[in-house]
């Protein structure tokens, strides 16, 4: 266990090398927040309800998928793709150390760092912008909210690990990511709420694990989940961890097979 | 001026041969991604605006046509200055040091160098559609307004190299070179939407400190005829400045360049 506590500090200390790179990094992520805020808020004007969401309630998720996002969808598990690529994954198969958790240790470095920077920064932008925020006040959706989206983040780690995985079969590996992480930015809800989109459509998005990762655990804050629905969410997503980490164990096996260290 | 157009087709005809010969797979892909994303982003616009009938004092059609020229502004210049994304490497490899060597205006190199197709194919799509729309909505106000877009969309090009190359300029004094294009890449983000829509902190900031208002909201303004006589004065005299400008700090920047790597 605590050599990967080590791996989590070394980590941490990797982001403070390039203090420059770290500091442009987070200003992009408020940019980012700012033109969601404004777009927002000329939209839904003072006093307008569209698709059940007036301006605190949209206002919430803009706010509050920002976080979530800079939380689970932080990670260096891409970094494997092309650590296979190169042959660097030999170094870390010969050290006595898992793969699987030493990604897991640096992605959970990355979140600690998002977390806190991130809450910061939406602190400094709620001060400022003074916008109306919604705040859940039930502590059991809470717990709730708080359970389902640590579960998001156990999915992500494996959906994004498995997609790493590529880097076995082809050195084409950043397109894949590329095109993966645009649909799964609308398909998880990143950019809108999913229940905006027409039942059908809806429909078929809750039977794929994106919308589990930030539009499931939203609802929860919100309160548009009733708890019997919360909880069956919740063991939906526990469902659907327990799928990939399956396909993650048998892919990783079979890429072992295949892997010849090209480039070493 | 015949030298530098010979160089570039090569430097076309390189990169063609690379991303549709070599990376057919990932070429694909990034293209379908570059494309969904973009539908995303409109169908946004319409699931919001759409449903709230108007974005502030813009109607949908307007709201649409802000995103279009926004595009089209946003992958002219990543089209046209693609050679800045490659221009950290060539610097802390020391590479660089051949492009002073060469009988060409090492500016050149920098930014335009390795043209993607892809932004070319995107590119071509996205004037039919823009074309298409334009008149199936005939938001075009009069023949004046298309002649003041065009002229606006070149001082836009104008803008967009003037601020490419003071990135560049920066990143040889500095070598950081990524993360700013990228909040570059950010801030012109925010002119998916009309500019006008901002705090009027943010907006004076996004029109006169980096003028993204300049090169987005201006030219589509004056396509529908929303635009005064003061902003297009005001877009050219900040097309010539930021042009003197970086060039000025280009020069500055070479000068004081020592070489690194090599």
């Amino acid at each position: 266990m605590i050599k990967y506590l080590f791996i989590i500090r070394n980590t941490f200390e990797e982001y403070f090398i390039y203090r420059i790179n770290f500091l442009f990094w987070r200003l992009r992520n408020i940019l980012g927040l700012l033109t969601g805020y404004f777009f927002i808020k000329v939209v839904f004007g003072q006093e307008k309800i569209l698709y059940g969401y007036d301006l605190e309630k949209i206002l919430t998720y803009i706010f509050s998928v920002s976080v979530l996002r800079a939380v689970i969808f932080s990670s260096r598990v891409a970094d494997l793709a092309g650590v296979i690529q190169t042959g660097d994954l030999t170094n870390l198969l010969l050290k006595p150390i898992s793969t699987l958790r030493y990604y897991f240790s640096r992605d959970l470095a990355d979140k600690v760092l998002n977390i806190s920077f991130s809450l910061l920064e939406l602190g400094v932008i709620i001060y400022l912008l003074k916008p109306p925020f919604f705040l859940q006040k039930n502590l059991f959706s809470l717990i709730l909210f708080i359970f389902s989206a640590g579960l998001a983040l156990l999915l992500y780690f494996f959906i994004n690990f498995l997609l790493s995985l590529i880097g076995f079969w082809t050195p084409e590996v950043w397109a894949p990511q590329f095109l993966f992480g645009i649909l799964l930015n609308f398909f998880s809800g990143g950019l809108i709420p999913l229940d905006v989109l027409p039942k059908p459509v809806q429909f078929v998005f809750q039977v794929t694990p994106f919308p589990y990762l930030l539009f499931n655990p939203m609802t929860v804050y919100l309160g548009k989940s009733s708890l019997l629905t919360a909880l069956g969410m919740i063991l939906i997503s526990l469902v659907w961890i327990g799928i990939f980490y399956f396909l993650v164990r048998r892919v990783w096996q079979k890429g072992l097979l295949i892997y010849q260290a090209e480039g070493r | 001026m015949k030298k530098y157009l010979k160089v570039w087709l090569k430097w076309a005809q390189a990169s063609f041969i690379i991303v549709l010969g070599t990376y057919k797979f990932s070429s694909f892909l990034f293209l379908l991604g570059k494309i969904i994303r973009f539908l995303f982003f409109l169908l946004t616009i319409l699931i919001f605006v759409g449903k709230a009938k108007a974005l502030a004092d813009y109607t949908l059609n307007q709201a649409i046509l802000f995103f279009l020229v926004f595009n089209l502004v946003d992958i002219l210049s990543q089209f046209l200055f693609r050679g800045l994304y490659w221009f950290r490497q060539r610097l802390i490899s020391g590479q660089f040091d051949y492009a002073l060597l060469k009988p060409l205006n090492p500016l050149f190199e920098v930014l335009f160098s390795h043209p993607d197709p892809l932004d070319l194919i995107t590119l071509f799509f996205l004037i039919i559609l823009t074309i298409i729309f334009l008149f199936r909505n005939s938001l075009i106000a009069n023949l004046f307004s298309a002649f003041l877009f065009f002229s606006l969309l070149t001082n836009a090009l104008i803008l967009s190299f003037s601020l490419h190359l003071l990135v560049a300029a920066f990143g040889m004094i500095t070598l950081e070179i990524d993360h700013l294009i990228w909040i570059y890449r950010d801030l012109t983000q925010m002119a998916r939407i009309p500019v006008d829509l901002y705090a009027p902190l943010i907006r004076g900031f996004l029109t006169f400190i980096i003028p993204i208002t300049i090169m987005i909201t201006f030219p589509a303004k004056a396509l529908v005829g929303l635009l005064s006589w003061q902003e297009v004065v005001l877009s050219f005299i900040a097309g010539i400045l930021f042009l003197f400008g970086s060039l000025k700090f280009w020069q500055y920047a070479l000068k004081n360049y020592a070489s690194v790597g090599s």
